[in-house]
């Protein structure tokens, strides 16, 4: 497991984000490969950046019906969430987040790679040596993150 | 306990993270402007005379905002954007000075990206005419 640096310079580090090794090695090798959206403002991996600040810095994020950029999926698998991209992991405590996996959103929906996802997350998590509890169960955004809003 | 950044130039960095905070601005004006005058997506993008889906990717989305697109959703949202460039200041004890662009003084300065996210700052009611 690794730390994700969210290089937040001057800002206060409020949340942290461990990676795993599947997940650091797509964020090394492949991110920097795929390719924008013609019309797209910023590239997968400068959205991936600002999420990464956002969280770290403890932003506040959005979760509901609309513009959410936390949700839960099941079995206390969560999804961080860009336009382009999507992060399956889960919460060791309150703002403390273990992202298992992540792949480009066209591409989890194209191939269905959803329920694939969570469930890989579930028996890494699983398969994982951490102290009991390992993740914080259930889907109360309250349990796993300060500062959200419902939009 | 090892850790890793995203591999990325701080000018990309920076410039990232500027249009991260435009599009939180812009959501977070349609929020407060729903709640205050009924504002919706649908009425923006009538006023602006494009398909609600597109209107959607510019506050959503990741499609890209020009500084004239940034003008126009603004006045469609009743509100005027508020532009500043500035000297961001560096707390004492940082130590990520050598991403500040060259020619700046690195002693005093860092990226703007690092600077705090005000949101609020950027997107403002104009003010209201005073009848003579």
């Amino acid at each position: 497991m690794s730390k994700v640096d969210a290089a937040l310079g001057s800002r206060l580090e409020v949340r942290c984000i461990y990676a795993s090794p599947r997940f650091r090695a797509w964020a090394e090798t492949t991110l920097p490969t795929m390719e924008a959206h013609p019309l797209a403002g910023t590239t997968h991996a400068q959205e991936l950046d600002t999420l990464l600040e956002q969280f770290c810095a403890g932003d506040e994020l959005k979760i509901g019906p609309r513009l959410k950029s936390l949700e839960h999926k099941s079995d206390s698998v969560w999804e961080l969430k860009t336009d382009s991209l999507r992060l399956f992991g889960w919460f060791t405590q309150r703002d403390y987040f273990i992202c298992y996996v992540a792949d480009d959103t066209d591409r989890i929906k194209q191939y269905r790679l959803y329920e694939g996802y969570i469930t890989e997350t579930v028996r890494f998590r699983d398969q994982l040596d951490l102290d009991q509890p390992k993740f914080v169960p259930g889907d109360d955004p309250h349990a796993v993150v300060s500062n959200y809003a419902y939009p | 306990m090892p850790s890793f950044q995203i591999t990325l130039t701080p000018k990309d960095r920076a410039a990232g993270r500027f249009v991260g905070r435009v599009k939180r601005a812009f959501q977070k004006a349609l929020d407060d402007e729903r709640r205050r005058s009924g504002l919706t997506q649908s009425k923006m993008a009538r006023s602006l005379d494009v398909h609600r889906s597109v209107l959607s990717r510019e506050i959503n989305g990741n499609r890209g905002l020009s500084a004239t697109r940034i003008g126009e959703l603004a006045w469609a949202m009743g509100l005027e954007p508020h532009f500043e460039l500035r000297k961001p200041t560096v707390r004492a004890g940082q130590n990520s000075v050598t991403s500040a662009p060259a020619g700046t003084d690195i002693g005093t300065t860092t990226t703007p990206a690092q600077s705090g996210a005000d949101v609020n700052a950027m997107l403002r009611r104009p003010p209201v005419p005073v009848a003579a």
